[in-house]
């Protein structure tokens, strides 16, 4: 039965009513709160230790491919973690680990405070999955999947029918409720899937690249709607190979590449470990020389396309006007000046040596912020 | 919003989520037409054509009977194997749509999956059976063993749709991909026709006649298609209700160890 | 500006070259195609189990001279076989159109009609194995072909015919459709025109509307031409009947493959 440092609880999420016997820690705190995944009549148990997903040493082989090679990962509660990494890096299959899809090889994992091996059951319960094909099937209407989906989790029939159609309202998919899915366009789809991966109020939802196929209005909206769901206290753990994705949701990322983490922190503090922006400038050829002896005095020089010079602005966005009152004073005429500050991208070539694939915004090879220099922050 | 229920534990009870299964699977049936009529038009095919084809073979056994009384029982049972065979392409198609990731990752026992197919396979069969049999009526068959013919034809019918369904879909546990309907429909074609599916035991000859006795679908066969040569016997009855507890022991086995090996 | 190197190609290289590519194909496609083979041959081996004690029957109404049903079988065995293969060389044209290798083709300097020609040339060159391949294994099971080499090679060429034949007529199907999937979906009717016919059992046991279907279905005729050289031996009518049949099938399926092949062309 319970040990002591269990109690017994019934909790929902953030702003539902509270059950007997049970404190709310908080939505984010390190150690997580309390977590409770009350069933009827069953008895909930409270798992103070550990975060919302937690994995040791995560391994998976395939053969003699190991597609997941000893991955660590802790997502803390109420934030939106994202997983980055090329096609082939081990992402998908890392989640399908967690959602207890797939056995690991080794190592140990924990979503929901369960572990995904020995607590399936409970893990299945408490998460909820869009994985990387919309699981749909085209043959049913979407009220007919949510329906179906309510039964699998065992919902009460009346509460599954005014959740879904609560569901179909919040993702904008009221009208299509009656159309076959088979007729819906790939942003339906998506949103769709995210319904049903929300039937049963999951503590922790897991996005397996939920925006890919997607134009960019679809994936604006999807977005919206996935911070909309963190606010409201759920955590979310998507991956990603968009940068621009992992950049504008996420809070925290990880960096995979070959089965392991290369990197991980706040997007942030990662682009600006890699290095200072890189400052490109176009002049008359016959002023090159003495630009370049100018631009010298705010940085090292970083290959360019021809006929532009490029510069590490060690002083960083602020020292743009420093340059530019320089180059007058040296009586350079500027033609065009642009400036690139380090990308996720460059984080990823800094740590693998090779560019993330299907980037959004790949930045060309010869402009590459320099290897492994980590210059001062810019204000 | 509504408050939040959460998901019982262990989530949504068994029989339901396999009837919620079975009605879904009806649905994809319905809303797919090229997945329904095969396996709806070769058994009617088959009886038409078989009767007319080798009918003059059957006479030499059976000279007072109508040729149908032989072919339509085969036929029924023959549709509702193939049924099952399609029925589990349908799970592979739920493979490849992600479909069945979802039903995974639901907090549903496994078993639910299992008991969704096989009792929609068992509805499924129920179509041949009545096609066929209403074909056969206008055709001139007769039923030497009464009414109870059609029962003990039923009985037949569900017991190979289960066993067509268990082997569909355990493969279709292991291969997730098209790979394996071939081998669906051999499984299925192998058992049904190495029996006494073209003429009875004493028209049998050589290894066909060594492997149909050994053949425990003989004995399903037997027992669904006596009570239309003759009348019913509980000597014909119960080895073929042997046989299918043996079949459905392996078949079901097969599928639950496939399943199983899907997720922990 | 330096001159193009391609020059003007010849009509019978570019045969050449696209039939070899077509038969290569279909044998490396060898998985897909053993349920031609096999098939037939398990047919085989459970009619032989069903219906050696049926003799006397087939004796009596039509082949006095009958020992083995496995010789009986023999032919529609070759009928069968040949009939599920040219399906799927069918299916091949299919395939090109919808993954877009009969665009690049046309592209090219190629002559329309070699592309067609050469894919029949696949088809039948497919046929004439699959027959060779019956004759040989159900000769080593006890099949006896009463007209000698004449014989065996009158099965050869009607094998190669009939594949060129029904090939050509669903070439026409996969041009007009350009989908494998609605080729495919031929099968079963193959399978039905084969059971409607004399191919299994003699029409001479049968009765009623079924006699009357199986008494206008060519594929009986073509069976029958090619059971009488097996079990009767060598008549100049029985040969006619084995390739007359396959011959005009093959003309019309040309034509409508070509037709639709111009239609295809003109709407592109």
């Amino acid at each position: 039965m319970a040990s002591d440092s269990r109690r017994r609880c019934a909790r929902g999420p953030a702003g539902s009513p509270m059950g007997k016997g049970c404190r709310n820690r908080g939505a984010l705190g390190t150690n997580g709160p309390s977590r409770c995944v009350p069933g009827p009549g069953v008895p909930s148990l409270v798992v103070q230790e550990r975060p919302p997903v937690l994995a040791e040493g995560l391994l998976r082989h395939f053969g003699d491919v190991r597609a997941v090679d000893g991955v660590d990962l802790q997502v803390r509660t109420g934030e939106i973690f994202g997983f980055l990494g090329p096609n082939g890096a081990g992402k998908s299959t890392t989640m399908r680990m967690l959602t207890t899809l797939l056995r690991p090889s080794a190592g140990r994992a924990w979503v929901a405070g369960f572990d995904v091996v020995a607590e399936a059951d409970a893990v299945r319960r408490s998460i909820g999955v869009a994985l990387q094909d919309a699981a749909i099937d085209p043959l049913m209407t979407g009220s007919e999947l949510l329906d179906l989906q309510g039964v699998l989790y065992g919902l009460p029939r009346e509460h599954a029918r005014r959740r879904a159609g609560e569901l179909l309202e919040r993702v904008g998919l009221t009208a299509a409720a009656g159309r076959r899915v088979g007729t819906y366009s790939g942003g339906m789809r998506r949103r769709l899937d995210l319904a049903l991966s929300l039937i049963h109020a999951p503590t922790v939802l897991f996005l397996d690249e939920p925006t890919t196929g997607l134009d960019p209005m679809s994936r604006l909206s999807l977005w919206e709607e996935v911070r909309r769901l963190n606010s409201e206290g759920t955590t979310v753990l998507l991956t990603t190979q968009y940068l621009e994705e992992a950049d504008q949701l996420a809070g925290r990322i990880a960096i995979i590449d070959r089965g392991r983490i290369v990197r991980e922190g706040d997007p942030k503090d990662l682009k600006a470990a890699v290095g200072s922006p890189t400052l490109f400038v176009d002049v008359p050829a016959g002023q090159a020389p003495l630009a370049r002896e100018v631009l010298a005095r705010f940085g090292d020089a970083r290959p360019s396309p021809e006929g532009t010079l490029g510069v590490g602005l060690a002083g960083g966005a602020g020292a743009m006007s420093d340059v530019v009152r320089a180059l007058d004073e040296a009586g350079v005429h500027l033609d065009h000046m642009e400036l690139k500050a380090p990308s996720l991208d460059d984080v990823f070539a800094e740590a693998t040596g090779h560019r993330l694939e299907g980037a959004a915004e790949a930045a060309p090879v010869e402009a590459a912020v320099p290897p492994k220099r980590r210059g001062r922050r810019g204000r | 919003m509504s408050a939040p229920v959460r998901a019982s534990a262990p989530g949504g009870r068994t029989l339901a989520v396999a009837w919620a299964l079975v009605l879904r699977n009806l649905v994809a049936i319905r809303r797919l037409p090229s997945a329904l009529v095969p396996s709806l038009v070769f058994p009617v095919f088959g009886t038409i054509a078989f009767a007319s084809v080798y009918g003059a073979a059957i006479r030499q056994y059976y000279p007072d009977l109508p040729r149908l009384n032989w072919y339509v029982p085969l036929n029924v049972l023959q549709g509702a194997a193939f049924g099952s065979v399609f029925l589990a392409f349908g799970a592979i198609r739920d493979f490849q749509t992600g479909i069945f990731d979802r039903l995974l990752a639901a907090p549903t026992r496994r078993t639910a999956i299992l008991v969704g197919y096989v009792l929609t396979a068992m509805v499924r069969a129920l179509l041949p059976l009545v096609l066929v049999v209403a074909i056969g009526a206008v055709g001139g068959m007769s039923l030497p063993g009464g009414a109870l013919s059609l029962v003990l034809l039923l009985v037949a019918t569900l017991m190979v749709a289960v066993i067509g369904v268990c082997w569909g879909v355990g493969l279709a546990f292991r291969f997730k991909s098209m790979a394996a309907a071939p081998l669906m429909q051999v499984g299925v074609f192998v058992l049904v026709f190495l029996s006494e599916s073209q003429v009875p035991e004493a028209g049998l000859s050589g290894w066909l006649k060594w492997v149909s006795a050994v053949n425990p679908a003989t004995q399903v066969l037997r027992l669904g298609r006596q009570g239309f040569l003759h009348e019913i016997t509980w000597a014909e009855t119960w080895p073929g209700l042997v046989a299918f507890l043996g079949l459905f022991a392996l078949a079901a086995g097969f599928a639950a160890r496939g399943l199983r090996k899907l997720v922990p | 500006m330096t001159a193009p190197l391609s020059v003007r190609p010849r009509l019978l290289a570019q045969v050449g070259a696209l039939s070899r590519r077509a038969v290569v194909g279909l044998l490396r496609e060898f998985p897909l195609l053993l349920p031609g083979i096999l098939f037939p041959l398990v047919f085989v081996a459970i009619n032989a189990g069903s219906f050696t004690k049926s003799l006397p029957l087939l004796q009596a109404c039509c082949y006095p001279e009958l020992d083995s049903f496995v010789t009986f079988t023999l032919a529609s065995s070759v009928v069968q076989g040949v009939l599920f293969g040219s399906v799927q060389g069918a299916t091949g044209l299919a395939t090109d159109i919808e993954q877009g290798f009969f665009e690049r083709m046309l592209a090219s300097p190629v002559n329309r009609t070699a592309i067609l020609v050469s894919r029949l040339a696949g088809a039948a060159f497919l046929g004439a194995l699959q027959a060779l391949l019956f004759a040989v294994v159900l000769t080593v099971f006890g099949a006896r072909v009463a007209a000698g080499a004449a014989g065996y090679a009158v099965l050869i060429v009607s094998g190669a015919l009939i594949a060129l034949g029904f090939g050509a007529l669903l070439a026409a199907m996969a041009i007009k459709t350009g989908s494998a999937e609605a080729v495919q979906s031929t099968f079963p009717l193959a399978f039905v025109l084969l059971f409607a016919s004399s191919a299994f059992f003699p029409r001479e046991t049968m009765t009623g509307w079924f006699r009357t279907l199986a008494d206008w279905n060519p594929l009986s005729h073509i069976t029958e031409g090619l059971r009488d050289l097996v079990i009767d031996g060598w008549s100049w009518s029985a040969a006619l009947d084995a390739l007359d049949l396959p011959l005009a099938i093959t003309a019309v399926g040309i034509v409508l493959a070509l037709v639709a092949l111009r239609r295809r062309l003109a709407a592109s």
